[in-house]
């Protein structure tokens, strides 16, 4: 069969034609093509479109009537464009003004849906996904009931054999490992998983099958990986070696390469070898261990499955689990659909990629700040112009146009504008404002107008705008009655009670932006000084692989210059701490535990509340010290001396240490307990040192650990260090992220003012130029433009000052956990800033009223 | 739908031509005589157009034809003049001889 032509015009065709004329015109139709066929199938397919297109009018449109056909409206349509153009190219400074905003404004929005369009595709991508759910349980910890993602180890086999509607259960945990080929080592993280893993999520390989993952000795990577290792060869068959510990070392064959994954993808994995590995890795690591958690399970069920009597079933296993530890008491199981897991709050979720979702609230409030600063400043613009072309709208009237058609006539006009702004929006959208941020989140948001749901976005956001920034002055500008535009008595626009309110509400906006990115400078120097609540500077940390060579290690290092002690512990601030239970009295209290030695306190540089911390004595075996927010959590009077219960043992309180921040400022404080521990499973090595950050005690613990360690990558560094840089630099990023945005609103917002009172001003042309004549000097000039901006000035600060202390204070406390004080010098700024932008633009006017000659102004229309 | 009076356009005139000329006369038909005969381009949709104008002013009337294999089982719209079509040729035709005739030192080569 010959090629027909496509399938979507004809569907087109039949949507508008009329039902008696489409045989014949299709059938016309078909034929041309079928003839023009021979020269070639794509110009047959482009002279069938544009045919189809030219068919498309009046006469032929199965919506209107026989009497609507008559009107030619489309006609119209073309002079309202003609004029819109002629318009904007007589106000070019207006037109610059107007589609510099709205474009800023779009290209803002832009992001905002890129990324909300991202996040709503991760992990959409799995082909099974409605029948793939991830296994979470719900736990209640300090009386709030929070979801996770670590179900107990056993369940896993219970569910695969007990249940004929689960079909696959996959099991997944996550070590970080060093991986040694050849002679590159480094730390990465191997995921172990159940061979059914990459059955049931939609992973691909580039090279391999994925049936090698049976095998207990091969290994996927990721093509990510293979580019680090291996450049662009095909790694398959090279054994690499993974480093669990200077004891336990296996050989793995890479038996796999994925193909490169989706980035809109929370599974995804470096290294993936097979599950069973873990029993023969780790001694302790028992299948039929109830207390024993893992790191995520996935399990797949037919399509009708009901998931709530899954859980159910799941009931008696949840009192399994609750006897056999004390730790964690799990509430109910529930199955959370693999495409939904990443956007819950799913506590613990090592099985999914950390993802942030928090700046699509951000990112969209400021794209609208953005788009209703620049919509008022369109309104307030196109309102005063509007006044200038009265005489034109009187002359429509007179002839016979309606209001509707009038209203239609500015609204077609606004649309002509928004359409440039959207063209222009999107270039610098796409083309800067969207890498720019892709750049700092790391993933690629993949925007592209192939999509068709990115133009129904520009689509509505054109509507938006046009509707936005012009219902109000085509309304207003329609409703003059003939009779008063030609005798000249029409008002204008400046008592426009409309436009100062307009105005009032950009310019607190403006001050409301301003004083945040000025709190937010303040907090970046707050940040950085603020204490952490020990000597962090002085300190510095390595973590030990092997316990054997520890002591040896900690004598060396104390024997140091520039060194002034060194503790042992398990845990470490900032590193590694213990998850767990206290019980005090009635309460279950989940607290932060750290095993550590008794220099550490001294090493670290705590400052006590009251009581003492820990010395090296039997007693202080059984006493723990505690932070100030774990008195306060449990609300005791007189903690010194009282016994609480952890892990099945009292422990008495022997000190209250003042509270710290052992994780970033993002991470609120929570109750922390310090226990005493003797020196057999010491992980950590603090050191204190004389100076602060000293480079040459890096050095030497680098060169004593390779001494040590000449197989494992150098695992420490100051403590200063150990919140990571990527905490830091997303700091920085979020204050020039809110800087800029100050900046383009205080932009929008003097242009939008300048165009205003550059409009009053040139409105007022004659009679300054009689004022001048008549001898008035620059300062009764200046006092007759300021004056009517005084009072709104004066309106919108009184507003905008208590507005910004509230809503600032708001925002500063959603976005940071720990953030400087609210103070008056945003606010002080602001008002600064914004009457000094009043006072410029209202400058620049006067000088060009003084330097023009009256009589020019006189003789002007 | 209005028309400029009972006079005819050009096109149309072309178009009421090519009815009378064709054996079969339809959409295509009619399109390719005129781009071949007068050489001039047009589109089919204005072809369409055109037939729907004479067919309002009288002077065509239409039928749908037989099924056919060729374009996809669908019939044609087959025009041909009526009696007031061809009353109407006629006279612009002699109309326009009659016109002619009368420009002064205008040697037409065209027999009676």
């Amino acid at each position: 069969m010959s090629p027909q032509p496509p399938r979507w015009l004809d569907r087109f065709l039949e949507w508008y034609c009329k039902p008696a004329l489409l045989e014949e015109i299709m059938g016309d139709l078909h034929e041309l093509y079928d003839e023009r066929l021979e020269s070639g199938e794509i110009k047959a397919k482009c002279l069938y479109a544009l045919d189809v297109l030219r068919f498309f009018k009046r006469s032929n449109l199965r919506f209107l009537t026989e009497k609507q056909t008559g009107q030619n409206s489309i006609f119209m349509f073309k002079t309202y464009l003609t004029i819109a153009f002629r318009n904007l190219k007589k106000n070019p400074l207006n037109t610059v003004i107007n589609v510099l905003g709205l474009s800023i404004a779009v290209a803002f929005g832009l992001r905002a849906y890129a990324y909300y369009q991202w996040i709503n595709r991760v992990d959409q991508f799995h082909a099974h996904k409605d029948t793939i759910s991830m296994l979470t349980y719900f736990s209640e910890k300090q009386g709030a009931s929070k979801q996770y993602g670590n179900p107990p180890l056993p369940i896993g086999q219970f569910l695969a054999e007990d249940f004929t509607e689960v079909q696959k259960v996959a099991r997944i945990e996550n070590e970080s490992v060093v991986v040694k080929h050849r002679d590159n080592v480094f730390y990465e993280q191997v995921r172990f998983a159940d061979p059914t893993y990459l059955d049931m999520l939609s992973f691909p390989l580039k090279w391999g099958t994925k049936e090698s993952l049976h095998d207990i000795n091969s290994i996927i990577i990721s093509e990510k990986m293979s580019e680090k290792y291996f450049r662009e060869n095909d790694p398959r068959g090279v054994t690499i070696e993974l480093v669990f510990s200077p004891e336990v070392k296996k050989a793995f064959v890479i038996t796999g390469v994925a193909a490169p994954f989706p980035s809109a993808s929370s599974m995804h994995f470096d290294f993936l070898a097979n599950f069973d590995n873990l029993q023969h890795i780790k001694p302790d690591y028992s299948l039929a261990n109830w207390s024993q958690l893992v790191d995520g399970m996935l399990i797949q069920t037919n399509k009708s499955t009901d998931l709530s009597s899954l859980e159910e079933a799941l009931e008696d296993q949840k009192a399994t689990f609750n006897d056999i530890q004390d730790e964690l008491t799990i509430s109910s199981f529930h199955f959370e659909p693999v495409g939904q897991a990443y956007r819950k709050d799913i506590q613990d979720r090592f099985s999914l990629s950390y993802l942030i979702d928090e700046p699509v609230i951000i990112l969209g409030t400021i794209a609208f700040f953005l788009l209703l600063l620049s919509c008022f400043n369109y309104a307030n613009i196109a309102i005063f112009t509007a006044t200038r072309r009265l005489k034109e709208i009187g002359l429509r009237k007179t002839l016979g146009a309606r209001r509707g058609m009038i209203i239609s006539q500015f609204l077609i006009e606004n649309l002509f504008v928004a359409a440039i702004t959207i063209f222009i929006g999107y270039v610098v959208g796409a083309g800067y404002i969207v890498p720019q941020f892709e750049q700092g989140i790391g993933v690629d948001l993949e925007l592209s107008l192939l999509n068709f749901q990115t133009w129904v976005f520009l689509i509505l956001i054109l509507l938006t705008i046009t509707v936005l920034s012009g219902i109000y002055p085509a309304l207003f500008v329609s409703k003059y009655e003939t009779s008063r535009i030609f005798r000249g008595n029409a008002s204008f626009g400046k008592k426009n009670v409309f436009t100062k309110i307009f105005l009032s509400i950009q310019l607190i906006l403006a001050a409301i932006t301003i004083t945040f990115s000025i709190m937010t400078i303040e907090n970046a120097a707050y940040t950085k000084d603020r204490s952490w609540g020990y000597d962090h500077e002085y300190v510095s940390y390595i973590s030990v692989p092997n316990a054997e060579k520890f002591e040896s290690l900690k004598f060396e290092l104390s024997k140091l210059p520039g060194v002034v002690s060194v503790a042992g512990s398990s845990h470490h601030l900032g590193k590694q701490h213990h998850a767990t239970t206290i019980e005090f009295e009635e309460q279950k209290l989940g607290t932060h535990l750290y095993d550590i030695d008794e220099m550490y306190f001294s090493v670290m540089g705590f400052e006590m509340h009251q009581g003492r911390s820990h010395q090296k004595n039997a007693t202080d075996a059984t006493s723990i010290v505690v932070n100030e927010a774990f008195v306060e959590a449990t609300a005791m009077a007189d903690p010194i001396g009282q016994e609480v219960k952890l892990e099945g043992s009292k422990y008495k309180i022997i000190g209250v240490v003042k509270d710290f921040h052992a994780y970033n400022f993002e991470k609120p404080i929570s109750p922390v307990v310090f226990r005493y521990m003797a020196a057999n499973n010491y992980h950590y090595l603090a050191i204190k040192g004389e100076r602060k950050s000293d480079p040459t005690i890096k050095k030497e613990l680098k060169s004593q650990w390779n001494r040590a360690f000449p197989e494992v990558p150098f695992q420490g560094g100051h403590q200063e260090q150990v919140w990571g840089n990527l905490y830091w630099s997303r700091l920085k990023e979020g204050q020039t992220f809110f800087m800029e945005i100050a900046f383009i609103s205080v932009l929008l917002v003097s242009l939008g003012l300048y165009g205003l009172v550059a409009l009053n001003v040139g409105g007022r042309t004659r009679e300054f130029s009689i004022r001048k004549v008549l001898g008035a000097e620059i300062r009764n000039i200046s006092k007759n433009v300021l004056r009517p901006y005084t009072t709104l000035y004066l309106a919108a600060l009184l507003i905008g000052i208590p507005t910004s202390y509230f809503f600032v204070d708001m925002a500063l406390g959603f976005i940071w956990t720990y953030h400087v004080p609210m103070n008056f010098d945003g606010i002080v700024a602001a008002s600064g800033i914004m009457i000094f932008m009043l006072l410029l633009v209202v400058l620049i006017q006067v000088s060009r009223v003084v330097k023009r000659n009256p009589v020019v102004g006189l003789r002007t229309e | 739908m209005k028309t400029k009076g009972d006079f005819l356009g050009e096109f149309e005139e072309l178009i009421l031509i090519a009815v009378a000329s064709l054996e079969e006369a339809y959409g295509v038909s009619v399109m390719k005589y005129i781009q071949k005969e007068a050489d001039r381009s047009c589109n089919i949709s204005a072809v369409h157009e055109g037939l729907k104008r004479l067919a309002k002013k009288g002077l065509v009337d239409s039928k749908m034809g037989d099924a056919t294999n060729v374009r996809g089982g669908r019939r044609k719209r087959q025009f041909q003049l009526t009696a007031s079509g061809s009353q109407k040729l006629e006279d612009l035709i002699q109309m326009k001889l009659n016109l002619y005739r009368k420009v002064p030192n205008f040697n037409l080569k065209i027999s009676p």
